[in-house]
């Protein structure tokens, strides 16, 4: 049997050589499709993962630990709910398995003034020596270095600067609601000047040292959240242990929520991921098309072969198979390239980026993408476009073939080609 | 004489309306000159309490007949912070701040360091007369102290508080309650004042307290534990850049 298979693969080989245009022209709406699947993924997977990275480096961590009353009143940002006892609940976290570094980070909207005139705008505070909030392409300091710890200086984003029109080394002041109700200011001294790559970070917002700003606001050196990271390779199950470890902590007064329960994009994503296998299909069914009538003429102008190789005595099935194999050829080969070439193509926006800023993409605000995206796509996704091409080119071509079985050999030896 | 028993009864009833009205403008003559002095220095520890505890602030208020008042807040989360009334402008010093906030806008109903007063209350011209048209709704018992009571309607729309009830003491002409009302006529705040001492001739609440009727829970007290009448103040407190000093 096996023999007889490469006996046919060697002869649909051959015919397929035969009229070298329909071969292109079959295999080249596969190529074409192939590549434009990968690449479209490629946009997909590379969008979700930065959207990702973003989410859990600028937002959540991998777990994100806060106070239960906050969550409750979290549209007034409540300041005074924020996470007591912060330190020692760091160092409690970070003893746990699993554990990479556990963050505290305060955000709060503040009022700059200048001029006698105020704008609104949003301070972040971090401990600077440990946070990932720049790591990734898609951050970059374009000038100045990160403030250092305890320090009254400031890093403002690229957004702010260019609002703002100051640079590295200049001072504003700000103004912020407390935690105790009332207000407080404070000036600061710009240190550097940032480029986030997540369009919600890069507009009007700045950066200072966690405790500083905890004492500017009256927390009582405590911050409204603990970002928890969690090491590399951490399974389902590990990560639900972790979170219940938390939460026991302090079970009455904190909340430990997984960085993808936190954002309804991701659950949004994961049906997108869906549509966009919808859309592969179409896809593919479109060029399918084209293989299907190129194989209908196939069949309908070899008819007189088909009726020799009957006489000869292969059977009308094996006929068909012969053409469900030459179609299978002409698709596996054409993936391939589209797939290869996409490759190609994905590796080279990967290496260098797409700015979706350029192309009118900073109406991402708000969902925590970032301007600049690098296509990526992985193993398994590509061979699922080459089965997919594969299969679709073949299921196309069962019609075509199938109208081998209707081929009388004496009528059809009378045609002519 | 029957014309005549008219006439009579008119004049008589003239006579008793005009009574009323003096009376509200005297009554509020008596209340405002009680509070002019041509300087006052007052130390005041205020306690606002609220869902999430109580905090405490020493407050020094310095002001003078023009009406320019400093606020220092001497101890507490907020010591060395600052509060500069000059004319119709307010003036914020945070110790951590280079330059002095000048506070304009929506602003100004932020609370003064966490209490139930607010930037708005230091600012515009505190004339009743200017800014309110006065009725004089009788007398009632408040606090186990007889008191007028007077309704304030806002002459002008910009006006933080566009309905008042005064409860003004009959015998000192210090407001014992006060309540302040939205446009809407919903209760805002109601001020509570007591253990009235004289001080240099002029009657001072030494005790105040503002329940904020909007939050649940939310009471700021304030007890002056020292006051000092018409005596000199340098005229550098009341300058901008005095606020740095």
């Amino acid at each position: 049997m096996i023999k007889n298979l490469m006996q046919l693969t060697r002869l649909a080989f051959r015919n397929i050589q035969r009229n070298r245009r329909r071969t292109l022209l079959s295999g080249s709406t596969i190529a074409i499709a192939a590549f434009v699947v990968c690449v479209m993924f490629a946009f997909e997977y590379g969008m979700i993962k930065d959207m990702e990275m973003n989410i859990r480096n600028h937002v959540t961590g991998d777990i994100r630990v806060r106070s239960l009353l906050f969550s409750k009143h979290e549209r007034v940002q409540p300041l005074q709910y924020f996470v007591n006892g912060t330190q020692d609940m760091i160092q409690k976290i970070e003893s746990f398995d699993f554990v990479e570094k556990a963050l505290p980070s305060i955000s709060s909207g503040v009022m700059i003034y200048r001029n006698e005139e105020t704008s609104n705008s949003r301070v972040i505070g971090l401990d600077f020596s440990r946070t990932n909030f720049f790591n990734g392409k898609n951050n970059w300091m374009l000038d100045g270095s990160l403030p250092e710890e305890n320090s009254q200086a400031v890093l403002i984003t690229e957004g702010f600067a260019q609002k703002t029109g100051l640079t590295t080394g200049d001072k504003f002041t700000f103004i912020g609601k407390t935690a105790i109700g009332g207000t407080n200011g404070m000036t600061a001294k710009i240190s550097g000047i940032i480029h986030i790559g997540d369009s919600d970070f890069n507009g009007s917002t700045f950066f200072i040292d966690w405790q500083v700003l905890s004492s500017l606001l009256r927390m009582n050196n405590n911050a409204l959240e603990i970002l928890v990271l969690t090491k590399e390779g951490i399974t389902g199950s590990q990560t639900n242990e972790l979170i219940r470890s938390i939460q026991n902590l302090d079970e009455e007064n904190i909340e430990a929520i997984p960085w993808y329960k936190v954002s309804l994009l991701v659950q949004m994503f994961q049906f997108v991921d869906i549509m966009f296998l919808f859309f592969a299909l179409f896809f593919f069914l479109l060029a399918c098309s084209v293989i299907f009538n190129t194989t209908m003429m196939s069949v309908l102008e070899r008819k007189k072969e088909i009726g020799t190789l009957l006489a000869l005595g292969l059977e009308a099935k094996t006929v068909s198979y012969l053409f469900l194999l030459e179609s299978a050829l002409i698709s596996a080969v054409s993936s391939l390239a589209g797939i290869i070439a996409g490759a190609a193509a994905i590796f080279i926006m990967h290496t260098y980026g797409i700015d979706l800023g350029a192309l009118g993409g900073n109406s991402m605000s708000g969902m925590n993408f970032s301007s600049w995206i690098y296509p990526n796509l992985n193993f398994g996704r590509y061979v699922l476009v080459f089965c997919t091409g594969v299969f679709t080119a073949c299921a196309a071509c069962i019609i075509p073939a199938r109208l081998t079985l209707t081929v009388q050999p004496a009528e059809a030896l009378r045609t002519e080609n | 004489m029957k014309k005549f028993i008219t006439l009579a009864l008119a004049f008589f009833f003239t006579c008793l309306l005009s009574a009323q009205n003096i009376s509200v403008s005297s009554i509020l003559e008596k209340y405002e000159s009680n509070m002019k002095h041509s300087t006052s220095m007052i130390k005041a520890q205020i306690s606002t309490t609220d869902s999430f505890g109580t905090t405490k602030q020493t407050f020094e208020i310095y002001s003078r007949e023009n009406g320019d008042t400093l606020i220092v807040i001497a101890d507490g989360p907020d010591k060395g912070q600052k509060i500069l009334r000059l004319e119709n402008s307010l003036f914020l010093y945070y110790p951590s701040a280079e330059e002095v906030i000048r506070l304009t806008g929506s602003a100004l109903k932020d609370s003064i360091a966490g209490t139930d007063f607010s930037y708005e209350d230091l600012s515009g011209d505190n004339s009743i007369a200017n800014n309110y048209t006065t009725v004089l709704q009788g007398t009632e018992i408040v606090q186990e102290r007889e008191c007028y009571v007077i309704e304030l309607t806002a002459k002008k729309k910009t006006l933080a508080y566009q309905k008042q009830t005064l409860y003004i003491d009959t015998e000192n002409f210090t407001a014992v309650k006060t309540i302040v009302f939205s446009a809407s006529g919903k209760a805002l705040r109601e001020i509570i004042s007591s253990n009235v001492q004289n001080v240099s001739g002029k009657y001072i609440a030494y005790t105040t307290t503002v329940t904020d009727l909007l939050k649940k829970n939310s009471k700021t007290g304030m007890t002056i534990t020292d006051v000092s009448l018409n005596e000199s103040i340098p005229s550098s407190y009341f300058t901008r850049e005095g606020l740095t000093w």
